[in-house]
């Protein structure tokens, strides 16, 4: 009987080790993972206003008739950001439920403000179909040339003092998200940061 | 000395690891012919008759190990076998073929050569040539079973998370990335 336990022992051991061995390769690909995905940013081309820059000061009525003023030092210390899209845009209509809940959910508070230019009729139909109709909408062709806006959707955070802080075509949850990541690592986008630790 | 517990549950471990191989090697045997072609080590009009004899010598080898009597004689059959297909991957490993398949087992998981491959081999060729030393007789209790059906069950599961990590592993090296 002794003999049997000494045996069952041994190798209850030595599956053990192999055990081990396992899961230390395991860790190896987990380690591995992580160098190989790295975060993504939302995509900056050289823009009109630049990261650092103070935000241009515009004062602006919205879709519901509501004065917003955009630019300047917040007097509520929250931050904007300024989301710049079109109805007829289907990334700009799966990124929505993102901005939304960024503006109730983001800390320190942020201010969203819908921005787009076109006919009035047509922005109401989207404001009503999407249910957004509590976030301020502008229509101002000048707000997007201001900001050199080519391809949408376009976000630009804007810190609590008036300073641009990031901005970027924005495709997905994670370029929006990058540009208050960038924001709080005070980088000007996160393919600056990735750059910086590269060196 | 070897204690028959050892020898019994290396000569299951292997006869369970040659049936499944010699399954999915004839299940798959259009595919099994492309590898062994793939591994370019035979002239072509061997590649066929070798595809078709391997799974038969490792279904034999499965067979003999469970089989007390002819147990010896097939070990003595799998070691050669064995360092046979670790030659043939170290070899293409050597000459930078890492992109054709292992061959071992399914096509659903398409292992890629690797050192581990070669690795593993080696741990089979070991745990052959164990079961060719003399055994030590005891009568056998019912611990014994006990030690026998566990230690069966946890190298399957290793051996299964090992072909996983054979799998992903290089598949996580080709990823892009920062550097």
């Amino acid at each position: 009987m002794i003999d049997a336990l000494l045996i069952s022992n041994g190798l209850l051991w030595l599956l053990v080790i192999g055990l081990a061995l396992t899961v230390l390769a395991l860790t190896r690909q987990i380690g591995l993972l992580h160098e190989r995905i790295s975060p993504v940013g939302a995509l900056s081309p050289e823009a009109k206003v630049k990261v650092g820059d103070p935000a241009p000061e515009l004062a602006l009525i919205d879709l519901h008739d509501h004065p917003v003023q955009i630019g300047g030092a917040s007097k509520d210390e929250s931050r904007t950001l300024l989301f710049f899209l079109s109805p007829t845009c289907p990334v700009c209509d799966t990124l929505l439920p993102t901005v939304e809940r960024v503006a109730r959910t983001e800390v320190p508070r942020v201010r969203v403000i819908l921005a787009s230019d076109g006919l009035p009729d047509e922005h109401r139909a989207f404001v009503t179909e999407k249910r957004i109709s509590h976030l301020p909408y502008i229509l101002s062709a000048p707000l997007g040339m201001t900001y050199g806006v080519a391809k949408l959707p376009y976000a630009v955070l804007i810190d609590e003092n008036g300073i641009v802080a990031a901005q970027g075509l924005v495709n997905t949850r994670e370029h929006l998200e990058s540009l208050f990541e960038a924001q709080r690592r005070g980088v000007a986008s996160i393919q600056d940061y990735l750059e910086e630790k590269a060196k | 000395m070897i204690d028959p517990v050892i020898e019994l549950s290396l000569c299951f471990a292997l006869a369970l690891l040659f049936a499944a191989a010699a399954w999915h090697k004839v299940s798959d045997r259009v595919r099994f012919g492309a590898t062994v072609g793939a591994y370019s080590l035979l002239p072509p009009w061997l590649v066929s008759p070798v595809a078709r004899l391997l799974p038969m010598l490792e279904a034999g080898i499965a067979v003999g190990l469970v089989y007390p009597p002819t147990r010896r004689a097939a070990a003595l059959a799998a070691v050669p076998l064995l360092m046979l297909y670790t030659v043939a991957i170290a070899t293409n490993l050597a000459l930078g073929r890492r992109e054709i398949d292992c061959g071992c087992f399914a096509s659903s998981a398409r292992v890629p050569l690797s050192n581990w491959l070669v690795f593993r081999n080696v741990i089979l060729i070991v745990a052959a040539c164990v079961l060719l030393l003399p055994m030590r007789t005891r009568a056998l209790v019912w611990v014994d079973g006990a030690t026998v059906v566990t230690t069966l069950t946890t190298l399957s599961l290793l051996w299964a998370t090992g072909q996983r990590l054979a799998q992903t592993g290089p598949t996580l090296r080709r990823f892009g990335g920062v550097r």
